[in-house]
């Protein structure tokens, strides 16, 4: 191939060693704001660039294997990138950059959400019971958990939240055992 | 003559696979030495030890259905107690058994076979085929698998290459193959719908093209929709047929049933070009006073359409799951492709016409266009200067066992590959040697609703307090669409090893030795070192 050339696999190694450090708009060489169709057409640009199967001929095991853990890295991007939700918990994440984070993990949305929940409650006993009742939660008491949403219940009626909450402790006092 | 060694495309189809190769730029498909460029995907043992493949095999189905196997694609990667195996366990003539950790065997005059030997030899045929055609030997091959197949079904058929020698380059889906074929060299840019009926599989892949890159946007199947089921239905309404007309249950007598077979399938093929088909099946049964009876009727377009309308209606039903998907309408695209033998079918065509409100697309046979894109592909990987990149997806997600018998997505169907995930996890007892993961693939989030592709047991890690030990385990989906697990301890970079288990497939020494009752997969006693995920 007329650009697997020395330089090009030199190019190639430089960013594998650097994949750890590269966000997601990095790896597909496109700017935060960029729109939907602009993420399209870098994914495919870097795909053309980082497929496997353009360097299925080479011999040197270690350079493959490097290009194999970019193209992954790329698509994990696009993956990631196209989805909007998935985008808009992503660049809170890197707004954050919360221990230097750039790959996108269900974990994260998992732990931006809990922290929206944790300011969950129009009244104050209600914010109060919801922080009590998470804690129980966390704790496996699911009994005491279930009591105390049921309460928070009392204050706010409509809060769906609560109610849901309450009903998912129930289902684990239900569900939850301990396997020896 | 290029200087690099031949790579051949082969289509390991339910009832025909075809081969094919670029030459001087060009695909062909190859044929056998009569001619025929697919053969049927049946396999036949003689009793003088020899075995014949391919439409020579075929025509003994009727004469020796015992030694005779068809449709073991159908069986390949399943498990003894999934329905596909107990419908054809109810109407294959040939024995089909359990084998180790509940996957399949066939029994053969006396001997047990697993399907990827059975598929082995049928890929064994491609090869010779291609080799006479070549005057070379042939050692390496891309095939083609149903977009649909799960981990198991993929594993089995790169076993069953490895069994027949070859070593396999790459496994591609049907549909995206029959893209390459159609848009390749031709600078493209189109949105495609591949709609894909073959023998025993249905798999409707929606496509963008853009010059050089074929990229999957979703894809969606049924691996138990297929042209077989036509069959199927042809059967049953003869065999109901003759039942009124003479009180004989054609159904209890194997030979009568092949026959049957026989007929149902040249019955469909004939519906291809005709409005009614006269059949004919002089002596199909002869009582114990030797009174023999015909099966004689004609059956005219109608009548076949309403009895199979349902199963085509099946299929658009999986069109609009893999459209919703991909966020599109069946309007949103440029064209049609057909694939497979039974969309020569006016009721497929017309029915698919009017869903995509668009005439398919001429000029691509769809019996040969999946094998023809396997050898562009093959040619792809070992040319330089050819490029088409093809940029595929999962077909199913992948799942993670947790407490109660649910299981935890990690990565969602018609989500890109090659492609990773880490989740990690920590120990849950104090001195815990070991770490196990049972990973599935499915829709549902109950464990038993999916198929289970194994239990991974990793050991080799530090032994410390319960907690105080992590382990991140990495699940991979690579080009192949087959799912690679590993495991490290994130605090020394040490990786863990793995034992897989509980796995349908064969094992590395089943492959090697090619023999069965080989019991190298044991089973883990269950119970110990149960896993959690860690919070972050």
């Amino acid at each position: 191939m007329a650009d697997a050339n020395a330089q090009f696999i030199e190019r190639i190694m430089a960013w594998g060693d650097v994949l750890d450090q590269l966000d997601y708009y990095q790896l597909l060489q496109v700017d935060p704001k960029a729109s939907l169709g602009q993420i399209r057409k870098a994914y495919h640009a870097q795909t053309r660039l980082f497929h496997p199967d353009r360097y299925f001929h080479l011999t040197d095991e270690k350079i493959k294997h490097v290009i194999y853990r970019i193209s992954k890295r790329v698509t994990e991007a696009y993956v990631c990138l196209r989805n909007p939700a998935q985008r808009g918990h992503y660049d809170v994440q890197l707004a954050q950059n919360e221990r230097g984070k750039l790959r996108f993990t269900e974990e994260s949305a998992q732990d931006q959400k809990k922290e929206k929940l944790e300011q969950t409650g129009k009244t104050e006993k209600g914010r109060q019971l919801h922080r009590q009742g998470m804690a129980e939660m966390k704790r496996k008491a699911f009994e005491a958990a279930e009591r105390t949403f049921k309460m928070a219940m009392a204050y706010e009626p409509d809060n769906d939240l609560f109610k849901k909450l309450a009903e998912d402790a129930s289902h684990s006092i239900k569900t939850n055992y301990v396997v020896k | 003559m290029p200087d690099y060694e031949p790579v051949i495309g082969i289509d390991l189809g339910t009832s025909y696979s075809c081969v094919a190769i670029m030459e001087e730029g060009q695909p062909v498909v190859i044929p056998n030495e009569w001619g025929e460029r697919t053969q049927a995907s049946v396999v036949s043992f003689l009793e003088d030890g020899r075995i014949q493949v391919g439409n020579d095999a075929k025509r003994r189905l009727l004469t020796h259905p015992t030694q005779t196997i068809y449709s073991a694609k159908r069986l390949i990667g399943r498990f003894i107690f999934s329905p596909e195996v107990k419908k054809a366990q109810a109407i294959c003539p040939y024995k089909i058994l359990e084998g180790p950790n509940h996957g399949l065997r066939v029994e053969v005059m006396g001997e047990e076979l697993s399907l990827p030997q059975i598929s082995a030899l049928v890929l064994k045929e491609m090869k010779e085929i291609a080799e006479a055609h070549l005057g070379v030997t042939v050692n390496k091959a891309v095939i083609t698998v149903p977009a649909y197949f799960n981990d198991n079904q993929r594993q089995a058929t790169a076993d069953a290459g490895r069994i027949a020698n070859l070593e396999v380059l790459r496994i591609i889906n049907e549909p995206t193959a029959a893209a390459l074929a159609y848009g390749f060299g031709k600078s493209l840019n189109e949105r495609v719908a591949v709609y894909d009926l073959g023998g025993g599989t249905f798999d409707i892949s929606v496509m963008e093209i853009g010059e050089d890159t074929f990229e999957v946007l979703a894809t969606a199947g049924d691996t138990y929709l297929g042209g077989d089921d036509i069959d199927m239905r042809l059967m049953d309404y003869f065999a109901d047929l003759f039942m009124r007309d003479t009180n004989v249950n054609l159904r209890t007598d194997v030979l009568a049933l092949q026959r049957l077979r026989e007929v149902a399938e040249e019955t469909k093929k004939a519906f291809s070009e005709k409005k009614q088909v006269q059949v004919n099946v002089p002596e199909i049964y002869v009582d114990e006073k030797g009174n023999a009876y015909d099966l004689t009727t004609m059956i005219d377009e109608k009548t076949f359409i309403q009895i199979n309308m349902d199963l085509i209606q099946r299929s658009f039903k999986v069109c609009d799951e893999a459209f919703q998907s991909a966020g599109l309408n069946s309007s949103d695209i440029d064209g049609v492709i057909l694939v497979g033998g039974p969309t020569r079918l006016p009721l497929v065509r017309d029915n698919v016409e009017h869903y995509f409100g668009k005439i398919p697309l001429a000029g691509i046979d769809p019996d040969e266009v999946v094998a023809v894109g396997a050898a562009i592909q093959a040619n792809a990987l070992i040319d330089v200067n050819a490029q088409a990149f093809l940029l595929d997806v999962t077909p199913l997600s992948l799942r993670l066992a947790t407490v109660g018998g649910y299981a935890d997505q990690i990565i969602a169907r018609n989500t890109p590959v090659p492609i990773d995930r880490t989740r990690t996890f920590t120990t849950s007892r104090d001195n815990q040697e070991r770490v196990k993961i049972r990973i599935f693939q499915g829709e549902s989030n109950r464990q038993d609703e999916n198929a289970s592709l194994g239990e991974f047991e990793f050991t080799g890690f530090r032994v410390a307090g319960r907690g105080e030990v992590k382990i991140e385990v990495t699940f991979e989906i690579d080009a192949n669409g087959i799912v690679q697990v590993s495991a490290r301890d994130p605090e020394t970079g040490q990786s863990a090893s793995t034992t897989v288990s509980l796995s349908s497939g064969l094992s590395e020494e089943e492959i090697v030795k090619t023999q069965e009752n080989v019991g190298a997969t044991e089973i883990i006693d269950g119970g110990d070192g149960e896993i959690e995920a860690v919070e972050e």
